[in-house]
């Protein structure tokens, strides 16, 4: 009796499975040129580890943005409304393939611009390979230290997102120091994002005197946070900074909680400022400070944005304060850029990205070009809207020493909740 | 040398095909076909690790996962000896120093586990991959502080030029490796270890050479990719799907002749590419899981040895006509 | 002092779970011969059930009620048609261990992607007892405790199933010799599908255990496989005591590494891996 089941069953549910997935191949295919389109590339982690970024990152805004675009007939080009078309691929984070589908936007499908990749690493990969090919590559998530010195020979890459020295830890410090905190542990992530906030971290630590207790990396498949938050309870330091993606920093907290670590301050970044946080911590996370910043006090243009962008999303969870501010102002920058030029002609509009201001969402927005004017460029200090913020009442206030801050910076954190 | 001895139209027979197909693959990047140079770049990446997978695995009936961690070692070959900035071999040197490195490492780790049975042997060479992304992962940013290393960019056609080469070099060692009597010794481990070793077969030797050959093939593959990606870190070198795909390639394949993991590579290689659209690539993990399934469960010759099947089933019924 | 009892104590409850993951894994691989690749996949896919489950507003403990059985169920059946097949076709056991590992492989894609499709690849975490209590000097989790109390029991109640009841001994009886077994009348087919069905029941209720104590992903399988693999090469094949041993002590060195360097600890399980494959592998129980 069992030979019959098995003799029907098996390939019956193989070749169901065949099946279903081979309804989803219908809808695939590449794209060809016409004269009549903005075509725009991007490469991006839809079903691998980072594929969550298209649910809070840059994928849903230039979505909607190309949505809102279209809907207004496109872009004006020499007098002509283009509309534009999106080209995405998957990589699954995965380099070879981030770079295959580069190649394919470029040389096949022969995009007018790039969105960038998932992730600072698959920036690496793709930065050069959008220089090689002569097409403007907007970075979106992602940027690195490592990448400032080779911008210089990538005139067709623009990076938006601000980072590590670029120039959250910098401002973090100044705000710590002017508390008079003195020790500092660090427990970074041992990939390139981690490994260059530690290193930011200790040389900023290095230049105001404050002693760094310790520094130690973790792997991405962390889950026991335990030794971690005990060995800090030993060092009582007045600062802890995690540096690792939400995945740790969720655990991270809980642990925090459950054995009571509470130290002056505490950095928790990427994932932090998210709106996924506060949902899963609620008043816990009060005080608690993470990368980025940007809120609706920041400016009156932020507030509408803000307002707009949390349906857009997909609800409160998928809020990035981080990058949502910067991901927006690049595609309001791309609008008014192609528009000027009057022309898709790459060499056209990098003429238009070297020289000129647009106002945008973060007002006065404009490019400092590496490389002595000729290379890539990268958003100057005046354009972010903040660098670091901090979890109060609910809100994710800019706390900077400076005109953005939207609130003043809390220290020492209050106590976890008594659960 | 006497040429009239040679029986020219067996040799013709044998080799007019292969000479034809890679005469068709050389001149590629002459078609015009800009992305086509990199797409097939991308199939002989995985012909060359699914044809050196089967040289040792399709042979011996031992599994190894370990393929990633020698593709892993090509790319960190590149990454210390063919960097973007600094001081660079030629990638010809890179690639020869590469492949000695990973033949000492496969020859070492072949030494101490061939001796396992078939399950340990598996899982021992997986957690190589593992073993070795952790504790370069550790030393690359918690030793060096090191935030990755970058690769000097080759040319889309200079790559595939190398690996046209090191396909070539494949097939020429399989073809060598299956007509020696190293091939018959490897077989016979296959069929039967202690028969083998009782009829007086080197087994261990034979075993380990043969895999740190193999091994060696496999990171020739790693040094030429790494000039493509050009950023380097533990986890894009050290990927684990690098170890599954030959292997289901391979299998899918059929591993009886040289054609089969071509053909197994070269399908799966193609269908990977047309789903990198949308959330696609999940049904292919599906696909790949459900056809791995399949295949050893109705298929056990794989794709070529189904044909063969048909095709002998057919020339079996042409005989029967003219019979009748 | 301080460190040794968070390193020891610490160990043992996380060595607790660790027990009932290699467990499953032991009786697979250990009677059913089959290893299975995909038993993570498993325990992920009753992780997210419980997730599922909790979320609505169920005491996270109680789907393990469910998930046992229903996993049970799925993994029989995915012995009596997959793997028996397999091993029909298979001329002698060496080629069914390597088919039905391959096979193994084909499932862990299959269920993973199918949970990936479902959940997407964002890790989940929720909070359950999530404080501490003191010993000594010392904090350890309530959820932990809960958790590595619940596996212990549970290994236990299987052992006295394997140790009194009929059944139990046609699975040891089959685990040491599958072909006299079926020669003294034991339905052999039946009996390693059974092993397989509560591997995979094993499978599920460890999933709902790490639930409670760690955040969760679809994609955190393997990891967990590697480390069965280990525990049950260090304990012995088959071997329920040892799989608890082979558990604690992986639990001790892995929290140990944790203290020292986080980022070496799976490579510390690995080495513990060679070091036994090369002067004992049979294992601490094995025979």
């Amino acid at each position: 009796m069992w030979k019959k089941v098995l003799k029907v069953t098996v390939p019956l549910t193989l070749c169901l499975v065949l099946v279903l997935s081979s309804f989803a191949f219908t809808s695939c295919g590449g794209g060809g040129t016409t004269a009549t389109e903005i075509l725009i590339g991007a490469s991006r982690d839809i079903t691998g580890p980072q594929a969550g970024f298209q649910t809070y990152g840059f994928a849903p805004l230039y979505k909607a943005w190309i949505e809102e675009v279209n809907a207004a007939g496109g872009i004006d080009v020499g007098g002509k409304k283009l509309p534009v078309r999106l080209i995405e691929y998957d990589d699954a984070s995965d380099t070879a393939a981030c770079v295959r589908n580069i190649e394919k936007l470029c040389t096949q499908d022969h995009v007018n611009f790039l969105f960038g990749p998932t992730g600072t690493a698959m920036l690496f990969a793709a930065a050069p390979i959008a220089n090689k090919n002569k097409t403007i590559l907007l970075c979106g998530e992602g940027g690195a230290t490592t990448l400032e010195p080779q911008l210089a020979n990538m005139p067709y890459v623009f990076a938006v997102l601000n980072y590590s020295n670029h120039y959250q830890i910098p401002v973090f410090c100044d705000l710590i120091e002017a508390k008079g905190a003195k020790t500092v542990y660090i427990c970074f992530m041992n990939d390139l994002h981690g490994a260059e906030y530690n290193l930011t971290m200790q040389s900023e630590c290095g230049l105001r005197g404050i002693t760094v207790v310790q520094a130690k990396s973790i792997p991405i498949n962390i889950t026991d946070f335990d030794p971690i938050v005990n060995e800090a309870k030993d060092l009582n330091p007045d600062v802890f900074c995690m540096f690792a993606y939400p995945d740790q920093n969720i655990p991270f907290m809980f642990t925090a909680m459950a054995l009571n670590f509470n130290p002056k301050c505490l950095l928790i970044g990427p994932g932090c400022n998210f709106g996924f946080f506060p949902l899963t911590f609620g008043a816990a996370l009060e005080g608690v400070c993470g990368e980025g910043a940007w809120n609706a006090k920041s400016s009156a243009a932020a507030a509408a944005f803000a307002a707009k962008v949390e349906p857009l999303v997909g609800g409160a969870g998928s809020m990035d304060w981080w990058g949502a501010d910067v991901y927006q102002a690049t595609l309001e920058y791309l609008k008014q850029a192609i528009e000027k030029a009057g022309t898709l002609d790459t060499e056209a509009i990098l003429e238009v990205y070297r020289t000129t201001h647009f106002v945008t969402l973060l007002g006065d927005t404009y490019w400092d070009i590496q490389g002595n004017g000729v290379g890539g460029g990268l958003l100057p200090k005046e354009c972010y809207l903040g660098q670091i913020g901090q979890w109060q009442n609910g809100v994710f206030e800019v706390v900077d020493n400076d005109a953005n801050n939207t609130a003043p910076f809390i220290y020492p954190k209050p106590a976890w909740p008594v659960q | 040398m006497n040429l009239s001895n040679i029986n020219w139209k067996q040799l013709s027979k044998t080799f007019a095909a292969p000479l034809v197909i890679l005469l068709a693959l050389a001149l590629m990047p002459f078609y015009g076909w800009e992305y086509g140079v990199s797409l097939f770049s991308h199939f002989l990446i995985y012909i060359i690790l699914t044809v050196s997978w089967v040289m040792f695995s399709g042979a011996t009936g031992y599994i190894s996962l370990a393929t990633a961690a020698f593709y892993g070692i090509g790319i960190y070959s590149a990454a210390l000896l063919h960097p973007a900035t600094g001081f660079s071999l030629p990638l010809i040197a890179v690639i020869i120093v590469s492949a000695a490195a990973s033949f000492l490492v496969a020859f070492i780790v072949g030494a101490i586990t061939l001796r396992l049975k078939g399950i340990y042997f598996a899982m021992f060479t997986f957690g190589l991959v593992l073993l070795l992304f952790q504790v370069i992962n550790y030393v690359e940013t918690s030793i060096l502080g090191q935030r990755g290393r970058f690769v000097a960019l080759e040319s889309n056609e200079t790559i595939y030029y190398y690996l046209l080469g090191i396909f070539v070099v494949t097939m020429i060692v399989t073809f060598f490796i299956k007509n020696t009597k190293y091939g018959l010794a490897l077989r016979s481990i296959g069929e039967n270890e202690d028969a083998a070793a009782h009829s007086g077969v080197n087994v261990t030797m034979v075993k380990v050479l043969i895999f740190a050959v193999s091994a060696a093939l496999m990171s020739t593959v790693g040094v030429v990719m790494a000039t493509k990606t050009i950023y380097v870190d533990a986890s894009t070198a050290f990927n684990p799907m690098m170890s599954f795909s030959p292997a289901l390639m391979a299998i899918f394949g059929g591993m009886a002749n040289l054609y089969g993991p071509a053909v197994g590579a070269v399908i799966f290689s193609y269908v990977q590419e047309i789903l990198q659209t949308g959330n696609l690539n999940n049904y292919y993990m599906l696909i790949f899981g459900s056809i791995l399934i399949a295949t050893i469960l109705y298929m056990p010759q794989g794709l070529m040895g189904l044909i063969q099947n048909l095709w002998n089933r057919l020339k079996g019924a042409k005989r029967a006509l003219t019979r009748g | 002092m301080a460190l040794f009892l968070n390193i020891f104590i610490g160990g043992l409850l996380i060595g607790g779970i660790y027990s009932l993951v290699s467990m499953g894994l032991s009786l697979q691989y250990g009677v059913a011969r089959v290893f299975n690749i995909a038993h993570g996949e498993f325990m992920m896919f009753g992780a997210f059930v419980t997730y599922w489950l909790q979320s609505l507003g169920v005491n996270p403990l109680i789907p393990t009620i469910v998930i046992a059985p229903l996993f049970f169920v799925v993994g029989f059946i995915l012995y009596r048609t997959v793997f028996t097949g397999i091993r029909v076709r298979s001329p002698n056991p060496g080629v069914f261990e390597s088919n039905g590992m391959l096979a193994a492989f084909g499932l862990y894609f299959i269920v993973q992607n199918i949970a990936v499709l479902i959940w997407g690849s964002t890790p989940y975490a929720f909070a359950y007892l999530n404080t501490s209590f003191g010993i000594g000097p010392s904090d350890f989790r309530v959820n932990r405790l809960v958790a590595a109390a619940f596996a212990v029991g549970i290994g236990l109640i299987f052992y006295l199933f394997l140790t009194s009841t009929r059944s139990g001994k046609a699975i040891r009886a089959a685990a040491q010799d599958s072909a006299t077994a079926g020669l003294m009348g034991v339905d052999i087919n039946f009996v390693l599908a059974l092993c397989f069905g509560f591997g995979a029941a094993m499978a599920g209720i460890a999933g709902t255990l790490i639930c409670i104590c760690y955040p969760i992903s679809t994609t955190m399988g393997l990891q967990y496989t590697v480390i069965a693999t280990v525990i049950i090469t260090l304990g012995g094949l088959g071997s329920i005591p040892g799989s608890f041993i082979g558990g604690l002590i992986i639990g001790i060195v892995y929290t140990a590494v944790n203290y020292w360097q986080p980022g070496l600890a799976v490579a510390a399980c690995y080495v513990i891996f060679i070091i036994l494959l090369l002067v004992r592998p049979k294992g601490i129980m094995g025979r």
